[in-house]
């Protein structure tokens, strides 16, 4: 088996494992339901992504009908889902499962009211945001969105400096270029000749940057993002011998936390959920790395 | 470009003006370890004053670090081989010494060093640098990653806000004779942009204000605002050059 084929069998099965977690039900507050919803949807996503990049893993589709039986249709989570519409991807969750080949014809019809309803039209949002819902809506084949136009007036298409650039800022830019690209799947013919020049000098050096701080969050979030816009970089192959490196045992990546943020979780007793909240994102930003950008080492 | 880089010229000659003062004002009342940092300084904004810098190197003596003189000999190295400064610091610094052995060139053979190396060994590796090179007066071939990976770690220096670190890794890409590269100019932007009101450098204030409240020992004139003063001058005198 190769390098991607271990990393990326450890970590499903860590996902597998920790399933119960990724049940928005299974959590009583309120806070934890929130976070996990978006877990489960981050999980539908990837399952989406790798079918498109036609992943060979049986344990995508496994996880996808899980989701889709034990988590996507429960009818609470439903009703949540709709009566929060623009605090958790309500759109977006059932994107990437329609695209996994399920469709809920129920939810569709009442999501269909709600976008006629115009509510989520009216939201305001940051480009990078709205860049996230165009996609999530030109998914589940509801109407399609100027992406070129929303993506000038983003953080990434202003070419910001990039010293000055935040973690935040990181995931902006990242997220934008997920969505632009469909993950690497498409080559948009709205990025300019200054465009593909800030990628090329800005994002090997992120990446860089990213993998040197130990963030493999961002680091594998940025590898993602090269891939999509075909920079090919020597940091690549150098970020993927770090990243397969840190893999720990149990097959998960440890999360990036802060000096404060790693003192309160080990002060936490409930071990099973600091576990999960720190690391399932990076968990599954690798391994969304491993579908879009497999790597060579 | 020729006026870009007069324009840039003159910023440094400015900030060093400035510099020089907030220096200037601290030497006398400081006890010889601040002292001899002090004259470092004020020998950077002043390189080529022979008279004050001769004097500077008569208050030098070898207990006052090796350091310290480096510094200066890098200010006085225009100067005639026949100066009496100059002499006095061969004398201290061991003319002829031979330069210490680069064991770190092999590792950037390993793609992953870029990534990996802590920051002592990036300052280590920018001080042998300066060592090797005589002050950016001796030629060698380097390996074409060196470039490639400081010009990566003063990226690293700029994003953290470091300026301790970043100023020996200009200095050595000085040395080294790539004054050419986009990130250096930044880094000698990102310098200026470090100079307060009072002429002096610093950087991360908030940081550095915590650090002297939990801990008495912390100086902040003698362990953040003269070193990195001190660096910062050196630095600039190298890329004013």
């Amino acid at each position: 088996m190769t390098s991607a084929g271990r990393i990326e069998s450890a970590a499903l099965e860590w996902v597998s494992r920790r399933f119960e977690q990724f049940r928005p039900t299974s959590h009583a507050s309120a806070k934890r339901i929130a976070y996990v919803t978006k877990a489960a949807a981050e999980l539908a996503m990837i399952c989406a992504v790798a079918r498109k990049h036609a992943r060979s893993s049986a344990l995508y589709r496994q996880l996808a009908e899980r989701v889709w039986e034990d988590i996507f249709r429960v009818e609470t989570l439903q009703d949540y889902m709709l009566s929060n519409p623009d605090q958790v991807p309500c759109i977006g969750f059932y994107a990437s499962l329609r695209s996994c080949g399920f469709e809920d014809h129920a939810y569709r019809r009442r999501l269909t009211t709600i976008l006629k309803s115009g509510y989520l039209n009216a939201v305001e949002r940051t480009p990078s945001t709205e860049l996230d819902f165009a996609y999530s809506l030109a998914e589940a084949d509801f109407v399609h969105r100027d992406m070129g136009k929303i993506y000038r007036r983003s953080m990434l298409g202003q070419h910001p400096l990039t010293y000055a650039l935040t973690k935040a800022d990181l995931y902006t830019i990242t997220h934008s270029i997920f969505f632009t690209t469909d993950f690497g799947r498409r080559d948009p013919p709205f990025f300019t000749t200054a465009d593909r020049g800030y990628f090329a000098s800005a994002l090997p050096r992120l990446t860089g940057y990213s993998i040197r701080v130990g963030d493999w969050d961002l680091g594998a979030e940025l590898l993602i993002a090269l891939a999509a816009v075909r920079v090919d970089t020597p940091v690549v192959v150098a970020a993927w011998k770090m990243l397969i490196a840190a893999q720990k045992d149990d097959g998960s990546f440890n999360g990036p936390l802060d000096a404060e943020q790693a003192s309160e979780s080990a002060a936490n007793p409930d071990r099973e959920w600091v576990t999960f909240r720190d690391d399932y994102h990076t968990t599954l930003a690798v391994l969304l790395a491993i579908v879009c950008a497999p790597p060579t080492v | 470009m020729a006026s870009a880089a007069n324009a840039a010229s003159k910023r440094i000659g400015v900030a060093l003006n400035h510099a020089a003062r907030w220096l200037n004002a601290r030497v006398p009342q400081n006890d010889r370890a601040t002292r001899a940092l002090l004259m470092l300084g004020v020998a950077c904004t002043t390189p080529n004053d022979e008279e004050t810098l001769d004097r500077l190197t008569q208050m030098i003596t070898p207990d006052d670090a090796v350091a310290s003189a480096f510094v200066l000999r890098a200010a006085v190295r225009k100067l005639s081989r026949r100066s009496r400064a100059r002499a006095r610091l061969d004398s201290l610094l061991g003319s002829g010494t031979p330069p210490p052995p680069l064991t770190w060139l092999r590792a950037l053979d390993d793609d992953t060093l870029p990534y990996v190396a802590p920051p002592d060994l990036v300052r280590q590796i920018a001080t042998s640098i300066t060592l090797v090179t005589d002050f950016g007066t001796r030629r060698r071939t380097w390996p074409p990653a060196l470039v490639d990976t400081l010009t990566f770690w003063l990226f690293c220096s700029m994003r953290d806000d470091d300026l301790d670190l970043l100023c020996p890794l200009v200095r050595a890409l000085s040395f080294l004779g790539c004054p050419d590269i986009d990130e250096f100019h930044d880094a000698i932007a990102f310098i200026l942009r470090h100079q307060r009101e009072d002429g002096r450098f610093s950087a991360q204030e908030l940081s550095l204000l915590q650090c002297s409240r939990k801990n008495a020992e912390f100086d902040l004139l003698r362990d953040a605002y003269l070193p990195m003063t001190v660096a910062s001058v050196w630095t600039l005198t190298e890329a004013h050059d």
